[in-house]
């Protein structure tokens, strides 16, 4: 049941147009005003300012908008948005994929875990780069050569 | 509403690289064609999220005029209203990915960036003079009816200017945007008691500076 109390403070609040109203308390409270002059009363002093309110509305959004400004103002936003998010895709980590090291756009703006990707990489090219260049310049020793260090010392030179 | 350019992508270019970006990134759904114009809003803030700059660029076609005539409302130079929704925009864009379906509307989500924006904008900014020209006179009207007229709108649209800046949000997503005191309470992040509470201070202010107008004028004759 809407009072009369709590119709005031509702039309205080969303005007004289029922539509305006939480959907809740619109059957409610049309029955009140069909029932109730005073309610009448209420929608009816709420009613000039809901026209002045729709008045200056429009006078603004004349002022604003004249005719194919919208338009205009629309595509100006859309070449903005597209220009900045080309200058920002490179800080953003899209779902941790590597788009921050692809398009950086000059930033240095590796995510830790790609840093530390990064850093293993290196590190494992220059192990294996040293490997094979060791084994290119760095001569095998003769096969005798390694067959005498490998047998026992003579006797007589351990009693010596 | 702006129709979408049907067949005209904008700009073409730009959206064949991204979509093979996009494609090099593994994009959920590029094996099929994504029909933008037809997908909800939680869709393509997922696309954006993975990196689709054309479903964005279909966000900005289908909510960018809200968010500048509501930028506009709240901030009366238009070129920081503008520069306002275009950062509320590339704002989005960055936090598409936290966006969550299940906890809030894709409206309501944007909406509230775009409004927090200019909130913060209008507590920073100083209060500035109305311009000379900001009411023009409208021709059809009698000359001593359109002053009377002229100034009464002047005398509201001044009060609409002073009201506090919550209480301007709540009047110009409920009032001019036509939006439900339950959605408006969504996008200031308010109960609906609170938006109501709002609205009811904001029409006693505008009120009162129109009865205080019309006594003015009583007075006056």
């Amino acid at each position: 049941m809407l009072t009369l109390r709590r119709f005031r403070a509702m039309a205080g609040s969303y005007g004289a147009d029922l539509q305006r109203w939480p959907e809740a308390e619109r059957g409610a409270a049309q029955a009140l005003l069909n029932a109730s002059p005073r309610a009448r009363e209420l929608v009816n002093e709420e009613l000039m300012l809901d026209e002045a309110l729709e008045a200056a509305s429009a006078r603004e959004d004349a002022a604003h908008w004249p005719p194919g400004e919208q338009n205009a103002a629309l595509a100006r936003l859309r070449s903005g948005v597209v220009a900045r998010i080309g200058l920002s895709i490179g800080r953003r980590p899209a779902n941790g994929r590597f788009v921050s090291l692809l398009g950086g756009g000059g930033q240095w703006a590796f995510s830790p875990y790609l840093r530390w990707a990064g850093i293993a990489t290196c590190s494992g090219f220059a192990i294996t780069a040293g490997l094979l260049i060791g084994a290119r310049h760095v001569s095998s020793p003769a096969s005798d050569t390694v067959l005498m260090m490998l047998q026992p010392a003579p006797i007589e030179l351990l009693a010596y | 509403m702006i129709p979408e350019p049907v067949g005209r992508p904008w700009p073409g270019v730009a959206w064949v690289v991204l979509a093979t970006s996009a494609a090099v990134r593994g994009g959920p759904a590029m094996n099929s064609p994504r029909v933008y114009g037809r997908a909800s809003d939680p869709e393509l803030a997922s696309w954006s999220a993975s990196g689709d700059r054309r479903a964005f660029d279909q966000i900005v076609i289908r909510h960018g005029p809200f968010a500048l005539r509501v930028a506009l409302r709240l901030v009366p130079d238009p070129l920081a209203a503008e520069d306002l929704v275009q950062e509320a925009m590339v704002r989005a864009w960055s936090q598409a990915s936290h966006f969550d379906p299940g906890r809030a509307r894709f409206t309501t989500w944007l909406y509230r960036i775009v409004v927090n924006l200019c909130i913060d904008h209008r507590r920073r900014m100083r209060p500035t003079p109305m311009p000379e020209n900001f009411d023009p006179a409208d021709p059809a009207i009698r000359a001593d009816e359109m002053m009377e007229f002229n100034e009464r709108q002047a005398a509201l649209t001044r009060a609409l200017k002073d009201l506090p800046v919550r209480q301007r949000v709540a009047i110009t997503l409920v009032y001019d945007e036509g939006m439900s005191g339950a959605d408006a309470a969504r996008v200031l992040g308010l109960s609906a008691k609170a938006v109501e509470r709002l609205l009811a201070r904001a029409r006693a202010h505008l009120r009162d500076r129109l009865q205080e107008h019309d006594r003015k004028e009583t007075w006056k004759c």
